[in-house]
């Protein structure tokens, strides 16, 4: 009997170990992903929940309805003008009770109906969908409504505007179209909803999704309607772009230059000279409007004040255009553009958080003033006109990059370094191959072009701190070589500079990195190499 | 002995007086706790993250200044970063690679972190960790019993065991190169950095240095130097450029010193297990000393009854004895007397006949 016992344990701990064992098989299996993962949580709104929500995989079912022959409105009622984006009903239940009958009977019911007709189908027991720890998580992506799509829709629409912008009207009690008010999706609907509006994902897909629906029902040129279409990566990579995207043209009057002054009202605060504006030249950098705009179309100064106020978050029009990690200021966005590697070499040993005193009249200055062509002031409004073609000699497209002040036959070919010895022999620096490539670099970066000005600006990336010249101060008169010194308290010493310089520019500029040390080195053959 | 209701009360009394005294102190020397800023002038080390390439020249040095057994995988191999690893017995520091998504590999040193108020040092019963004044805390493996209290009380695992030793076990640690220190030299590690990564200076300068590093380039770094106030302040400090937590930097460690913890309610603890025994044992003691007094008082009063006693019989003897001599004395005389008459008689008798 006792053996017997004995036995039966030790089967007990075998088949748990071996349970415990694929366990940890399964959990080390890889989380699937997957882009239509939508939560279905309506019950929320009756309080807290009994079960975990659940994941709803909505091209998962739209794939195998249509294998049935079944189409959209097996889940979603047809309304007057639109599908319902809600589940087998317009509105919401009244009580929780209601709601969870309305999930259980319509979700059971078609997979216990699939499956007893032999058909593949989905669970039916409770923790299959209310699962704590879901089969899949979500990588959806947004997609970016960007001026090349936007321009792509203007064209296949012929400029039909009104087929996407509104606004309410409180007469008519509805959505009309009035041509001048098109603004940002995001100004009325965000995540949330705003009041009466729809949030944006309720919005996006009415709109979207039903005109696309439509379209492709009459054989025009269609988007997509299914969910990856839009928010699979893979699939929105695919994305048609536009070459050269047309400038959007918005009420017909958006100027090329735009002198970025305060509000008249703030007018007597502002003491710089107002800065210049390309707006044309930058609406081909940025994407969208809203990269600068925010949600809204309204100019900078609408909301941002010399002094600051609630109106513009309490950052002040300085703020607005100079807060260095902010995506819609100046200067935020010039230097996530100097993270790109054929910036970041350089501009990774130069702080950003503060801009050097010198480069205020790079973007302050007073636009030469050119001769008002006659025509122009014919027509009255000649101040954009006049501006306009006088900055035509400050655009980065049109001005050439400039030349060294100093001939190229001056520059050395190569550096020897040679001053610090101890495990490895000097090391040859490429001088000027590297010169070659920063200033090609620079010249296809209009940004760069303009702000680098003088091409002597490029030695400074690696002779800082000094006055750029033919002959620029040796590293180790800063950097020492015993290491960081009471003087140079914050600096490195003289081998932590050159490692720092050279390894991190290859680093960031994603230049191959040396593997070793006898990459850059040459080998000591008296030496112990470590 | 007896104890009586009086003793037990008096007992009971000094024993409270005794306990709220320490109490008390106790409690003031809780409030008088002030955060240690450690010893003026003491060095450190900053490890830069964001800045080290993983090159394991530390590793290398380390070992060498060390004299430490040279390794299995050399150290220009760097596949070994692909696997965590943690120090050992004769390996005082390693690097580790930490892949961060959508930032890259980060390489982060692992050594001790030099706490000004070291944890080890806290949790040792036997004093084996110095905190020296140059800041390194140093371990005296002499008087080490290998309880591991260390190993517990270190938030990051850095002392290690010496398990495979079985007669002389030892916990060991980096020692920021201490004899090195006194000799004026920079720690083997921060000397071999090519990439400057570590720097070597007083916890002040480097306090400044990784301000004004963060304060330079806000994008570049998280606002924060773990180490500065990290279990009451580390002398080696650490700058990254992502979460201190993706680099095994633990952001939950808590911002006072373990000597807290123990110094303030605990520390009354050993004061009222050293009194109590030292108050019962003179309670004790001085009731010990009370009966041994009343004790002798009583034996020499015997002594002094008995001698007098002693003395009162003595006299009567002497007397009864001059009595016995006199009487002796008497009954001889008597007997010699008797004698010689009888004698004399005899004498008078034997003349008679022969005249």
């Amino acid at each position: 009997m006792r053996e017997k016992v004995y036995m039966a344990g030790k089967l007990v701990l075998i088949l748990s170990l071996a349970l415990s064992l694929l366990g940890i098989a399964w959990a080390d299996e890889e989380s699937k992903e997957r882009w239509d993962l939508l939560t279905i949580d309506t019950l929320k709104q009756f309080g807290d929940l009994e079960r975990p929500t659940v994941l709803f995989g909505h091209d998962m079912h739209t794939k195998a309805l249509e294998k049935e022959g079944k189409n959209c409105q097996t889940c979603h009622k047809q309304g007057e003008k639109y599908l319902s984006q809600k589940f087998l009903r317009f509105e919401d239940g009244p009580d929780k009770e209601t709601m969870m009958d309305h999930f259980h009977a319509n979700c059971q019911g078609c997979h216990k109906e699939m499956k007893a007709q032999g058909k593949e189908s989905g669970p039916v027991v409770c923790g299959e969908c209310h699962a704590i720890e879901p089969e899949y998580v979500s990588n959806r992506v947004l997609i970016p409504m960007d001026l090349s799509l936007h321009a792509r829709h203007i064209k296949e629409l012929k400029a039909d505007c009104g087929k996407c912008h509104h606004t309410y009207d409180d007469a008519a009690h509805g959505l009309v179209y009035k041509k001048g008010t098109e603004s940002n999706c995001r100004d009325c609907h965000d995540d949330g909803g705003m009041g009466r509006s729809a949030s944006m994902q309720t919005a996006s897909h009415k709109a979207c999704v039903t005109c696309h629906m439509e379209r492709a029902g009459k054989n025009l040129s269609s988007g997509p309607v299914e969910c990856a279409g839009c928010h699979k990566a893979e699939k929105t990579a695919e994305i048609k772009k536009m070459a050269r995207v047309p400038r959007l043209q918005l009420n017909d009057e958006q100027p090329d230059v735009v002198r970025l002054v305060p509000s008249e009202a703030d007018n007597a605060n502002a003491r710089m000279t107002p800065v210049p504006f390309n707006h044309k030249g930058h609406e081909n950098y940025t994407g969208r409007c809203r990269d600068c705009h925010h949600d809204t179309m309204q100019a900078c100064n609408e909301c941002h004040t010399v002094k600051g106020d609630y109106k513009g978050g309490e950052a002040n029009l300085e703020a607005a255009f100079h807060a260095y990690n902010a995506e819609q200021s100046c200067v935020g966005c010039h230097n996530a553009h100097k993270k790109e590697p054929e910036c970041a070499g350089c501009h990774t040993f130069m702080s950003n958080a503060r801009l050097a005193d010198h480069t205020c009249t790079k973007c302050h200055f007073e636009p030469p003033k050119a001769e008002v062509p006659a025509e122009a002031g014919e027509e009255g409004d000649a101040q954009p006109t006049e501006n306009t073609s006088a900055m035509a000699a400050f655009d980065p497209e049109t001005v050439p990059y400039p030349e060294f002040t100093f001939a190229s036959s001056e520059i050395p070919e190569k550096v020897t370094i040679d001053i610090l010895q101890n495990k490895y022999g000097p090391s040859v620096f490429p001088h000027k191959q590297i010169i070659e490539a920063l200033r090609k670099g620079v010249a296809e970066s209009r940004m760069a072009k303009y702000f680098h000005g003088g091409e002597d600006t490029l030695c400074a990336g690696c002779h800082h701190h000094s006055p750029v010249g033919q002959k620029p101060p040796m590293c180790v008169n800063c950097h020492e070589k015993e290491g960081r010194s009471e003087r140079n308290m914050f600096g490195p010493g003289l081998q932590g500079a050159y490692h720092q310089q050279c390894i991190g520019c290859h680093e960031k500029m994603d230049v191959a990195m040396p593997m070793n040390c006898v990459q850059c080195h040459s080998e000591k053959a008296d030496a112990a190499v470590h | 002995m007896s104890v009586s209701r009086r003793k037990f009360l008096k007992f009971l009394t000094a024993a409270g007086a005794g306990t709220a005294a320490a109490t008390v102190g106790g409690k003031k020397a809780l409030a008088q706790h002030k955060h240690y800023e450690g010893y003026p002038g003491a060095y450190g080390v900053l490890h830069d993250t964001t800045l080290c390439v993983g090159c394991r020249s530390c590793e290398a040095a380390c070992n060498e200044v060390n004299k430490q057994p040279k390794p299995d995988v050399p150290f220009d191999d760097l596949t070994v970063l692909d696997k965590k690893r943690r120090t050992k017995t004769n390996v005082f520091t390693v690097v580790n690679k930490y892949e961060v998504p959508g930032y890259g590999p980060v390489f982060r040193k692992q050594q001790c972190h030099h706490c000004q108020e070291p944890a080890c040092a806290s949790a040792c019963f036997v004093n084996a960790f110095t905190k020296t004044p140059e800041g390194a805390v140093i371990y005296n493996p002499n008087v080490c019993v290998g309880c591991r209290y260390c190993l517990l009380a270190c938030p990051w695992s850095m002392p290690a065991y010496a398990y495979d030793s079985a007669f002389d076990p030892v916990v060991v640690r980096c020692t920021m190169c201490h004899p090195r220190l006194k000799k004026g030299l920079k720690p083997g590690c921060v000397e071999a950095c090519p990439m400057e990564a570590l720097t070597f200076g007083t916890r002040e300068d480097l306090l400044k240095i990784a301000r004004e590093r963060i304060k330079k380039h806000p994008d570049r770094y998280i606002d924060h130097i773990y180490g500065e106030n990290e279990l009451g302040g580390t002398n080696w400090l650490f700058l990254s450029g992502v979460s201190f937590d993706d680099i095994n930097l633990p952001m939950n460690v808590p911002h006072h010193a373990p000597s807290d913890l123990t110094g303030g309610a605990l520390a009354v603890v050993p004061a009222v297990v050293g009194a109590w025994p030292v108050l019962l044992t003179g309670v004790y003691a001085i009731n010990k000393r009370k009966e041994k007094i009343a004790a002798k008082e009583q034996k020499e009063a015997v002594a002094k009854a008995i001698a007098e006693t002693e003395g009162k019989g003595d006299e009567k003897l002497k007397q009864e004895l001059e009595k016995a001599q006199k009487r002796a004395e008497a009954e001889t005389a008597k007997a010699v007397k008797k004698a010689v008459a009888e004698a004399e008689a005899k004498f008078k008798e034997e003349a008679k006949e022969s005249v």
